[in-house]
């Protein structure tokens, strides 16, 4: 037998008045939202940091550089020195001692040799960049021109005031914030909100098309102007103006960082923490690297002969990567490298391996060359030896 | 100092050799630091690093590359020397635009209607002498006044001289596009 039921519609708001249970603002907002759209927007919900290794977890190239120049360091992350003059030397290291709660690591960028006069052109700077295909949803260059807000931990043994710049290469465009170092040797966690552009947009492609640029050191070329807070043609003068660390006057400087997060909005949320396996597949898109190791031979490919010396392998990136890759890294030493004879044993190569242009942004192409070990037609295996000192690396970065 | 051997013609195909001789990077033509490296020796010391002669088709990327960069030089250069000059300041400029039309019964016809506004703001020049007290090492001798040329015309000169120089530095083929 059934039976209806056939009761008034209960008003979700009333009921909750009724239960005089206080919701709070975020809870009245939430229930006076129209739409799910709007309770998406108001919590934020969905992917939200546009930083890829913002926690400092991913180090393909290596745990540790030490550097008077540019270079990219831990995986998407470059070490910026302006200027034809350098400003000291810089070990920078991905450091699994010191990092506040809900981390495991950290950047350190540690001063190793000091400049206690800094050149006028100079500038130490670490500096993030984003593809403009993943700066559309933020609206730049129309009325709803989306805030971001810049979130992140800092500890340095320097207090003082510490300038970020968002900087819009597309339109030469910058927008400059500051936040204060309180406590020496004391992590801090700071939120920066940054308004959104209303003039400027940035091109829909894969090329670099807006940075962030954390400034710990700067000559007058780019501090003697007025320090910019709201989007404006880059002035370097106007860089970091109110910048005053200087992360090169001494060797006992450091800066450590991590949790770097960029989002949509004005409420920083918590870091969003993905997968390793997630974040190493993000970073790949820019830089992928096999290493060898100490135990066995690592089989990277087979490969067919092209000559009595020449093989030439196919090697499939894990990701699509940025753009093609347009160069080859290796150990430079020939005998990292293995290809097997007829008889299917390990020969060195001869020489080190070379990068060859059918590489793809979707396949590597690799030739190996071992001397009178190869036919034309013939199918090899190409392998890295078993050294933790052999690799082969490409690189799309921006 | 680095060294670049040109190891496939046809794929334009280099090494880039390491002061230990060491090749630890293989390239070609394209979006990296080696090949990047590579033309700027072309440019700036006719590719003394390479070890072959220059191919046809790096010289010319080597000269286009030069082209772009003298370009975007001189717009910079000839941007600051329009800027006003601090030592003399500025003139108030006003435009007239056009901002409607009424209907003029003298003429039986629309006219138009103008405004005037400033569309450069007058700056006063700045004082061209600041005096400042000189200290000496004697900490018993007693300061003394000194003036001396003020500072903000010195470097408004210095930055005008060097962008003056870059001007004058162009090659008239860059200036042609500009």
């Amino acid at each position: 037998m059934t039976v209806n039921v056939t009761r008034d519609a209960i008003n979700v708001r009333e009921k909750l008045a009724e239960l005089d249970k206080p919701t709070g603002i975020a809870g009245e907002a939430m229930l006076r939202a129209e739409t799910p759209q709007e309770q998406f927007n108001l919590i934020g919900a969905g992917r939200r940091n546009l930083i890829i290794n913002g926690d400092m977890r991913i180090a393909q190239r290596g745990t540790s550089f030490s550097l008077t120049d540019d270079a990219y360091t831990l995986d998407r992350w470059q070490f910026a020195v302006f200027g034809s003059s350098g400003h000291g030397t810089y070990t920078i290291s991905q450091d699994t001692s010191d990092y506040p709660v809900g981390y495991r690591r950290s950047m350190k960028i540690d001063c190793t040799t000091a400049d206690t006069s800094i050149a006028t052109d100079a500038a130490i700077v670490l500096r993030y960049r984003l593809e403009g295909q993943d700066l559309q949803h933020l609206g730049f260059a129309t009325s709803e021109a989306k805030p971001l807000m810049l979130s992140f931990w800092i500890k340095s043994n320097l207090t003082g005031t510490g300038v970020v710049n968002l900087y819009n290469v597309n339109a030469n465009k910058h927008i400059g914030a500051t936040y204060t170092i309180n406590s020496a040797g004391t992590w801090e966690y700071k939120t920066i909100l940054i308004k959104g552009d209303t003039a400027n947009t940035f091109s829909d492609d894969n090329e670099n098309r807006l940075e962030v640029r954390y400034y710990f050191a700067a000559g007058s070329n780019f501090s003697s102007g007025t320090q910019v807070t709201t989007w404006s043609s880059r002035t370097t003068q106007n860089d970091a103006s109110d910048l005053t660390l200087d992360i090169g006057s001494s060797t006992s400087n450091y800066v450590n960082i991590v949790g770097v997060q960029l989002e949509v909005g004005k409420v920083a949320t918590p870091f969003e923490h993905r997968s390793y396996g997630e974040e190493l597949a993000l970073c790949q898109r820019y830089y992928y690297r096999i290493d060898g190791n100490s135990g066995n031979n690592t089989l990277l490919c087979l490969g067919q002969g092209t000559s009595t010396a020449n093989v030439v392998g196919n090697i499939s990136f894990p990701v699509t990567m940025r753009e093609r890759p347009s160069a080859l890294d290796q150990s430079g030493t020939a005998s990292d490298y293995l290809m097997t004879n007829s008889s299917g044993t390990a020969q060195d190569c001869t020489s080190v391996p070379v990068f060859n242009v059918k590489t793809s942004e979707y396949i590597a192409a690799v030739l190996f060359a071992s001397t009178g070990n190869s036919a034309q037609g013939e199918v090899r295996q190409l392998m890295l030896d078993n050294t933790t000192d052999s690799f082969l690396a490409w690189s799309a970065e921006l | 100092m680095t060294t670049y051997q040109l190891l496939d013609a046809d794929d334009k195909i280099f090494a880039e050799v390491s002061d230990d001789g060491k090749i630890y990077r293989t390239f070609t033509v394209g979006d990296n630091s080696a090949y990047q490296a590579m033309r700027e020796d072309v440019i700036t010391n006719a590719g003394a690093a390479l070890d072959v002669d220059v191919p046809d088709w790096l010289q010319t990327d080597a000269d286009g590359t030069l082209f772009d960069r003298q370009l975007a030089d001189y717009k910079v250069a000839k941007a600051r020397l329009e800027q006003y000059e601090v030592a003399t300041g500025r003139a108030e400029e006003t435009e007239t635009v056009v901002v409607g039309q009424e209907w003029d019964e003298d003429a039986q016809d629309f006219v138009d209607v103008t405004e005037t506004y400033v569309s450069k703001r007058a700056i006063d020049p700045v004082e061209p002498t600041v005096t400042r007290m000189v200290y000496s090492d004697d900490m018993d001798a007693e300061p003394t006044e000194e003036t001396i040329e003020n500072p903000l015309i010195t470097k408004d000169n210095e930055e005008r001289a060097a962008a003056q120089a870059v001007v004058d530095a162009t090659p008239q083929a860059v200036k042609d596009v500009a």
